[in-house]
């Protein structure tokens, strides 16, 4: 096979992830031009000037790259213009650090795109901190920028008039107790000095005691601005009623909303009263025609009054909820609903089987963080969701679901579309059972072979954002004898693919599995050498 | 169903439904520049860049995938999916390398985006797994990086990260 041409190179460039890039580079100057025009689109340099431990990039890294650049300023190892910048106030060497960083965008020609200022308590005396320069300097090439107001203790002041944001796209930000006029006219200022905002994250009144007002109504103020109303898709991390409440106050002056989540801290969940829970469904109401993503996220509405009040939503494509409820009466109000995401099943069902209404568009359901679901609930999602493509759960989950299959041959047959089995999190998936269900399945399996890619891999490890693939998921660790029997027995294609996605330094471990130099029956040592082979 | 015909460099001719040869947005150009009409069945379009054998396989994907929707829109920020290549693609591509490489120009050089994507998706999962020495193998690249060169490029590669 002779070399491909620079236009084709380009092309094939965009099918490979960030890390086979960086190969390509490695192989000659033209594939290094190429590599090099899709990685800039794809990647960032980052830098932080903090020091703690597990940080990446820490300071210290910076500091050294501020060393080992030569007079000619030629081979400053920073390849590309696109900047993430991270500044925490409360640290000494914050001066130095932007003044470091602005040294080297102004040698790379570097912009920055992402900006997170992390307001904490400060070492440095209030009057000497100012942002300000710094801000006015980047403010007009950020894509990104976040404010982080963490603790509830005196902010340091900040000077901050006439930014504009010409490019800013999205926008974070913390609204605790702590906050106050300056953090608000900052906020003010990238909304009102926005052109192209379509997307925001607000902590509400995060780590803060719920009985504080100030921040909230900083909150209200900053949501009845005209152009926060022109933002199409709102995340709010609400963690008390009183946020809750406001968020929803605020909610009413908007119109244009196409995506909406609602969140409370992660692994948790929050009861809101039912008035609170009444008022948010009436408010859907006013965006209900425009919206298409909706994740209540860990709420626990009160079922009955979610099937009395949720609004007919014609364009949701995606819904987050508490819980799923067999035969809830709110699907039909989203007949266009393709993705299901739930945290808790409701049980035991009060429903006889026969009375579920299908809802066919849906075909891909996540289930998120539960605990536990029995036979018959899996009997009762596949009743209502039979075209179900693509399923991800927690891996926990995934013992209880193969051993209802295992138990029960309907729910082998009960999806018959599926295509995608994620197994995600850190409960290891007991292998033996999936082992007996791959045989079980053989036909089926057989089936999806084409179709579906197994990758043995640590979940953390795993990019969780990867969901869409046809992927089966399974936790390296606690891989064992069988697994691996099983694993080998399919045929080298498939192997070969699943070791792709592990970070894997050069050769893929699974080759010489298959070649017998490391696996010989004994789970232990094979686990010893997959450590060894990922450098763990 | 009106025709073109279609001729290779090697001289053959392939006459080929309208609607198929329109897939190729170069083909497509040209009958709109030549102003074909329905019924000039006669029209010979000559393809100075693709041989018969060639040409005959990209007809024949062409003709498989004639009712395809038109292909979503391009996300630059993020790698494109390789692993939803269609099981008559995959076999339909078991070819030599070489011929994989002239269906890959061809379809360059005929802009059949479909066509493009699925033989490059194709040459991305052989690319997968391998070392750049792996991969100049593969292609018969030679490496034109001074020692010093490559150094520089892998502190580079420190410094990126996914975004």
């Amino acid at each position: 096979m002779q070399d491909l041409p620079e236009c084709v190179l380009e092309r094939l460039f965009k099918h490979l992830d960030v890390r086979r890039l960086k190969a390509c580079r490695l192989v000659s100057k033209k594939w290094n031009k190429e590599a090099c025009l899709v990685l800039r689109k794809r990647t960032s340099t980052y830098f932080v000037n903090n020091e703690t431990v597990g940080c990446r990039n820490r300071y210290s890294d910076f500091k050294e790259l501020m060393k080992t650049r030569d007079p000619q300023n030629t081979h400053i190892p920073v390849p590309f213009e696109c900047f993430d910048i991270c500044l925490y106030v409360r640290f000494s060497n914050l001066e130095e650090f932007c003044q470091g960083v602005d040294n080297i965008l102004e040698k790379t020609r570097g912009e920055v795109w992402k900006l997170k200022v992390g307001l904490g308590p400060t070492k440095n005396s209030p009057n000497e901190l100012d942002l300000y320069p710094f801000l006015e300097k980047h403010s007009r090439t950020m894509t990104h920028f976040e404010v982080e107001t963490g603790f509830s203790c005196k902010l340091p002041q900040l000077r901050v008039k006439n930014l504009e944001f010409p490019s800013l796209k999205s926008l974070t930000f913390g609204i605790s107790e702590a906050a106050d006029d300056t953090i608000k006219d900052l906020i003010v200022q990238s909304i009102n000095g926005s052109q192209r905002l379509n997307h925001a994250t607000i902590h509400a009144d995060r780590r803060t005691n719920a009985r504080n007002i100030p921040g909230t109504n900083v909150l209200l103020d900053l949501m009845a601005l005209p152009k926060f109303g022109t933002i199409q898709s709102l995340s709010f991390d609400v963690s008390s009623s009183i946020a809750m409440a406001s968020v929803i106050r605020g909610l009413k002056s908007l119109q244009q909303l196409v995506a909406l989540e609602f969140r409370y801290t992660r692994n948790q969940s929050f009861k809101p009263p039912d008035d609170l829970t009444i008022d948010l469904l009436k408010t859907l109401r006013q965006f209900s025609e425009q919206i298409q993503y909706l994740d209540l996220g860990n709420f626990q509405l009160n079922r009955n009054l979610v099937d009395a009040y949720f609004p007919f939503c014609p364009c949701l494509k995606s819904l987050g909820m508490w819980e799923f409820q067999p035969g809830s009466h709110y699907f039909h109000k989203a007949p266009n609903l393709k993705m299901f995401v739930f945290y808790q099943n409701c049980s035991p069902p009060d429903i006889a089987s026969e009375s579920i209404v299908c809802h066919e568009a849906v075909e891909s359901i996540n289930i998120d963080e539960t605990k536990q679901l029995s036979l018959p609930d899996f009997g009762f999602l596949q009743k209502q969701f039979p075209n179900c493509k693509q399923l991800r759960m927690h891996t926990s989950l995934a013992n209880q679901y193969f051993s209802a299959a295992l138990k029960d041959e309907s729910i082998v047959a009960g999806w018959k579309k599926l295509e995608s089995l994620v197994l995600f999190g850190n409960a290891p998936t007991d292998s033996k059972i999936v082992v007996q269900l791959m045989k079980k399945w053989e036909p089926d399996i057989a089936g999806m072979r084409d179709s579906v890619r197994i990758d043995v891999t640590n979940s953390g490890i795993l990019d969780e954002q990867r969901a869409g693939l046809k992927t089966i998921v399974l936790d390296w660790q606690y891989i064992d004898t069988a697994m691996i029997e099983q694993l080998a027995s399919m045929n080298s294609k498939d192997i070969r693919q699943c070791s792709e996605d592990i970070e894997s330094p050069q050769r893929s471990w699974c080759d010489e599995l298959l070649s017998n130099k490391i696996y010989n029956g004994d789970g232990e040592t094979l686990c010893r050498a997959i450590k060894s082979l990922l450098r763990l | 169903m009106p025709v073109v015909r279609l001729q290779s460099v090697d001289g053959e001719v392939f006459p080929v439904d309208v609607e198929i040869a329109r897939m190729s947005f170069a083909i497509r150009n040209m009958l709109d520049d030549l102003g074909v009409q329905d019924n000039d069945a006669e029209e010979v379009i000559p393809l100075p860049n693709v041989t018969g054998p060639i040409l005959r396989k990209v007809i024949e994907w062409c003709t498989h995938h004639k009712d395809d929707p038109p292909p979503p829109e391009e996300d630059d920020t993020r790698e494109k999916r390789t692993d939803d290549i269609p099981a008559w693609d995959q076999e339909f591509l078991r070819v030599d390398q070489a011929v994989l490489f002239d269906i890959i120009l061809a379809a360059n050089y005929l802009d059949i985006k479909g066509l493009l994507d699925v033989t490059c998706k194709t040459v991305a999962n052989m690319i997968k797994g391998k070392t750049p020495e792996e991969i100049r193998k593969l292609f018969n690249i030679k490496n034109d990086f001074t020692p010093a060169e490559e150094e520089q490029i892998r502190k580079e590669n420190e410094w990126c990260e996914e975004k």
